[in-house]
């Protein structure tokens, strides 16, 4: 667009002098972006592939993709890998719950009670930074090498990280929002279930998923070492072996763990929140 | 803040807040500044109040004060029921934010009356009058982030008269809105307002609409706040208004120029 100064003082726009932009400002069109994000793993896949086969890289570290795949396909018609894949998530799922449901309800109760947040939040500040593997062999002590010690140290990994993201989500909730409460005379009951629970979910949500990693995590290691079944122990065992495509199989299967938690969550975000901008 | 009971009454029965000597101090970084001091304000009985003053005056912590979000530190502040209290002393309305995002237009409106302890099947009903009366029925379903600004502070008042209390507290409800809207929602506020006869206390930064709503106009002078002049706009303007008729009003100008007279005045003394 251009500006020209007529004689008797008016301005006319004449469009199509523009300087043209190089920048590319619109994003691509959904069928090119799914495109390229099939094709990228697909593309280094195929890379991988070649290089293992060809000798390129050590097949006996970097086995083909193809062999990983064949070896996690005759896996998944046996019994032995469901076994172990079944015992890692009754233990992820039942840690998770036990560290995330109380911690869920204590960070509602911190986030609204100064006097609650006065008496927790020292606690929480001097044990938060303790890393929760650690104590693996204390709740060992305590609770046995049985799968009480493992439930236990996956749940307090999660209960401290759901927990400081529900307190902090309580407290962002904008002060006018609870005040519309107080100055509607609601009591304790209503806070907490229309306005604080609702008001912090979005953090609560976010804290829950990044307790899953964690927890995918802490389950992993604990499984390498103080166990005899489960997805770690199946890695871990691979490796004394050397049985690497079988160590690539275990691998390959925590990943679709993550998978399915991350889309389990994306689904719990939809039927949670309702209200927000997408 | 209440009635104290037993009280001797010390006004007439058209008398729905009495306020002798209100002060309010805050804590800031451990000093003490007053907010409030000695605020003296009779409040009628259905009347629409309206607050001016300049920004930082206490207009809005005099309206905490009534809704109880804020605690006097001296004084006396009285509200008397208009029966037997069984109605809600007051509800307020909040400038922005007040809705809540989780829950639907409808949710929003009955919210007042969950909280009062209604059964839900009453609530629904009186929540679409209210939605119907705001002009929100399509919307009853929406959420907050899909409505516009207007529509989002009509579910506000919506919210507030549903309740039935008998004071509304309303800090700044249109100040955030555009023009149109703000015209649009002056009238909507002052046909609801008309239809249920409520007392309304209504603070603002905006003379012109201190001027177009109100029955009286409580000026207040700022640091600390305190009550500088009452002027009564019910006898020159009567109801019920078009907000338009009041501003073509030829005695419009001359009110206004009196009250941004005092606020000038408060201007040059605090500047």
């Amino acid at each position: 667009m251009s500006t020209t100064l007529q004689d008797d003082g008016t301005r006319t726009l004449r469009e199509g002098h523009a300087p043209t932009l190089k920048v590319r400002k619109r994003p691509l069109n959904r069928r090119a972006t799914l495109a390229l994000s099939i094709a990228s793993p697909v593309v280094l896949l195929l890379l991988w592939e070649v290089a293992s086969r060809s000798g390129m890289v050590d097949a006996r570290f970097f086995p083909a993709p193809s062999g990983v795949f064949l070896a996690l396909a005759k896996r998944l018609t046996g019994s032995e890998l469901w076994g172990h894949i079944g015992i890692s998530l009754s233990r992820i799922v039942i840690g998770f719950l036990i560290g995330a449901v109380p911690a869920v309800i204590l960070g509602l109760a911190m986030g609204l009670s100064a006097v609650i947040r006065a008496i927790v939040q020292p606690l929480v500040d001097a044990t938060f930074p303790v890393p929760k593997l650690a104590i693996l062999p204390l709740f060992i002590l305590i609770f046995g090498l049985g799968e009480g010690s493992k439930y236990m140290v996956l749940a307090v990994a999660v209960f401290f990280i759901v927990l400081v993201n529900t307190a902090a989500g309580v407290r962002a909730i904008d002060t006018t929002q609870l005040e519309v409460g107080a100055s509607f005379g609601a009591s304790r009951t209503i806070m907490f279930f229309y306005i604080a629970l609702p008001g912090a979910v979005p953090f609560i949500l976010s804290g829950l998923k990044l307790g899953m990693n964690v927890a995918l995590l802490v389950i992993v290691a604990v499984e390498f070492t103080g166990a005899s079944s489960g997805i770690g122990y199946l890695i871990w065992n691979s490796w004394q072996v050397f049985k690497v495509e079988q160590m690539y199989v275990g691998l390959v299967v925590t990943a679709l763990f993550g998978f399915g938690f991350a889309g389990l969550f994306a689904l719990l975000e939809r039927v949670s929140m309702p209200w927000k901008r997408r | 803040m209440s009635a104290i009971p037993g009280s001797p009454p010390r006004a007439s029965s058209d008398v729905k807040v009495d306020i002798r000597g209100l002060e309010v101090e805050f804590q800031m970084r451990g000093s003490k500044f007053k907010a409030l001091d000695g605020i003296d304000l009779t409040i009628r009985r259905g009347e629409f109040l309206v607050i001016v003053g300049p920004s930082g005056c206490g207009k809005t912590t005099l309206l905490r004060v009534l809704a109880g979000l804020e605690e006097a530190s001296g004084g006396d502040v009285r509200i008397f029921d208009d029966d037997n209290g069984q109605r809600p002393e007051s509800a307020m309305v909040f400038q922005e934010h007040g809705v809540f995002p989780w829950m639907t237009v409808r949710e929003n409106i009955a919210f007042g009356l969950k909280a009062s302890g209604m059964p839900r099947k009453a609530r629904r009903d009186i929540a679409d009058e209210y939605i119907e009366r705001v002009g929100l029925t399509p919307f009853a379903k929406a959420y907050p982030h899909q409505l516009s600004g207007g529509m989002r502070q009509r579910v506000s008042v919506a919210r507030a008269f549903a309740t039935d209390a008998q004071m509304l507290l309303m800090d700044e409800p249109f100040a955030a809105l555009d023009e149109q809207t703000k015209l649009v929602l002056q009238e909507l506020l002052l046909r609801i307002w008309q239809e249920t006869s409520k007392t309304v206390l209504y603070v603002t930064h905006s003379l012109d609409e201190a001027l177009v709503l109100g029955d009286r106009i409580v000026v207040m002078s700022g640091r600390p706040g305190a009550v500088k002049d009452v002027i009564d706009v019910a006898a020159v303007f009567q109801r019920p208004r078009k907000v338009a008729e009041v501003r073509s009003d030829e005695r419009y100008g001359s009110m206004f120029g009196r009250i941004w007279g005092q606020l000038r005045q408060e201007d040059e003394a605090a500047s």
